[in-house]
């Protein structure tokens, strides 16, 4: 039998068909079908099949809530984490001329003084409600990972817009919330963020 | 309650089934879930993800679409959450191995999830998320097996046996279903029978009187003789039967 090498990844997608049969109801003659389409990964499938009849079927459901046990050597998992993910994209509104600008905020319900401040990181991140991140990220044409992340890594960008020679570096972040209610913006469209908020 | 105003912000999944061809959906309640939730501040949604009050998928949505470029604690709770998930889908199937094999298989379901973050495999855990964590352990299961199979003790041996072939043994699983039946079923219908038997007697049932193997085959994917194959048959004939056995050391069954 030819022993030609199958890469992981194509092993992964046959086993990913697999599974999804086995868990619509396919026959062992199925599976031995789709073993013989698949010679070099044959024995993957047979065993994979094997070990999944082997198991009992019940686990924890999706439906379940559960807090799992901390696992072990967690500070190894989140640095091994960090380095696979990598860094992404953070430009939000450079190079953007005022009117866009404008545009933007006025299509997500905030103003220009409001969205200058989530650009410079003066607001804090975690108070944002997500549905403005897709609102902007959608407005910008940005994934809305690249929107958060350049919201939370704004803190890069903001000593250097205020720092003054000889002048006070002022660090001081608000909440959304202090955000819309200090702003200029209409009353529907300030009871809308506050009702969230709020709630 | 679905937010009228988060309806069009979701991210969409990207990944295409190989399979199928069609591309990965979330199910109705979590992209649900997930609109409700981008209607909160960020901080309760995250505390939401820690805490397990949400679906597993819209955790990893969130982990996914919610990430700083520094690290980050509230962060790195909803990452240790996922982990700590996805080993609770893992201990049923891994629960009754030895410890060092068990911590093995973890290890390399950590390392596949680490090759896959940065890609749209990911997709997969915000379809379903306990299907695709229990596709990565028995996966990695079985790769652990191969290649700890030289290593099977003497006591997993059983007597010599008297000359019945794996074809006569088959007997008291005569009831199973034929081949064309769904495997889901015959799995129901003998989860009781496999409590009771070693890892290497579910296997030998599941390769040779389940897919249909001959013992050579079967004995090459477990790696024992074919005459062990029929001997691990016998001993799960005999249990199926209520017969009693004689003690021996099964590191891997669950009690």
């Amino acid at each position: 039998m030819s022993k030609i090498r199958i890469s992981q990844e194509a092993i992964d997608d046959i086993l990913e068909q697999v599974h999804e049969e086995l868990e619509e109801g396919a026959s062992a003659t199925r599976i031995l079908q789709i073993a013989d389409e698949h010679p070099q990964a044959r024995a993957e499938i047979l065993s994979f099949a094997v070990e999944w009849f082997a198991s009992d079927g019940d686990g924890v459901s999706d439906d379940k809530r559960v807090v799992g046990k901390t696992p072990r050597e967690h500070a190894d998992l989140l640095d091994r984490y960090w380095n696979a993910v990598g860094p992404v994209d953070d430009n939000l509104v450079d190079g953007l001329d005022p009117d866009r600008l404008r545009d933007v905020a006025a299509r997500c319900r905030i103003d220009l003084d409001i969205l200058r401040k989530l650009a410079r990181g003066r607001i804090e991140p975690s108070s944002i409600p997500g549905i403005l991140v897709g609102w902007l990220g959608n407005e910008l044409s940005l994934p809305n990972a690249q929107v958060w992340t350049s919201l939370a890594s704004a803190d890069n960008r903001m000593h250097a817009d205020y720092f003054a020679p000889g002048g006070k570096r002022t660090g001081a972040k608000v909440t959304f919330a202090e955000a819309i209610r200090s702003s200029q913006l209409a009353d529907d469209d300030r009871r809308f963020w506050l009702d969230r908020l709020e709630a | 309650m679905t937010s009228k105003h988060s309806i069009g912000i979701v991210a969409p999944l990207t990944r295409i089934s190989k399979h199928t061809g069609e591309p990965y959906v979330r199910p109705p309640n979590v992209s649900s879930q997930i609109r409700a939730v981008l209607d909160l501040p960020m901080d309760q949604a995250f505390d939401l993800a820690r805490g397990g009050r949400l679906y597993p998928q819209t955790l990893v949505y969130l982990m996914r679409n919610f990430r700083p470029n520094q690290r980050d604690p509230r962060h790195d709770a909803i990452v240790l959450a996922f982990f700590a998930r996805l080993k609770s889908v893992g201990e049923r199937i891994v629960g009754g191995l030895p410890e060092t094999q068990r911590d093995w298989v973890d290890g390399l379901v950590a390392d596949k999830v680490m090759q896959w973050l940065p890609t749209d495999r990911m997709d997969a855990f915000e379809v379903s998320f306990k299907q695709t964590a229990e596709r990565l352990y028995l996966s990695e299961l079985r790769k652990v097996r191969v290649r700890t199979r030289d290593e099977v003790s003497r006591e997993d041996l059983v007597e010599p046996d008297s000359g019945m072939t794996g074809e006569e043994a088959a007997d008291a699983l005569a009831s199973r279903p034929a081949s064309t039946t769904p495997l889901a079923e015959a799995r129901a219908q003998l989860s009781e029978l496999y409590e009771a038997l070693t890892d290497r007697e579910r296997l030998a049932v599941g390769y040779h009187l389940e897919l249909g193997l001959t013992e050579k085959e079967t004995g090459d994917l477990i790696g024992c003789s074919d005459r062990h194959v029929r001997n691990l048959i016998k001993s799960a004939r005999a249990k199926a039967r209520g017969e009693e056995r004689p003690a021996r050391r099964s590191a891997g069954r669950k009690e």
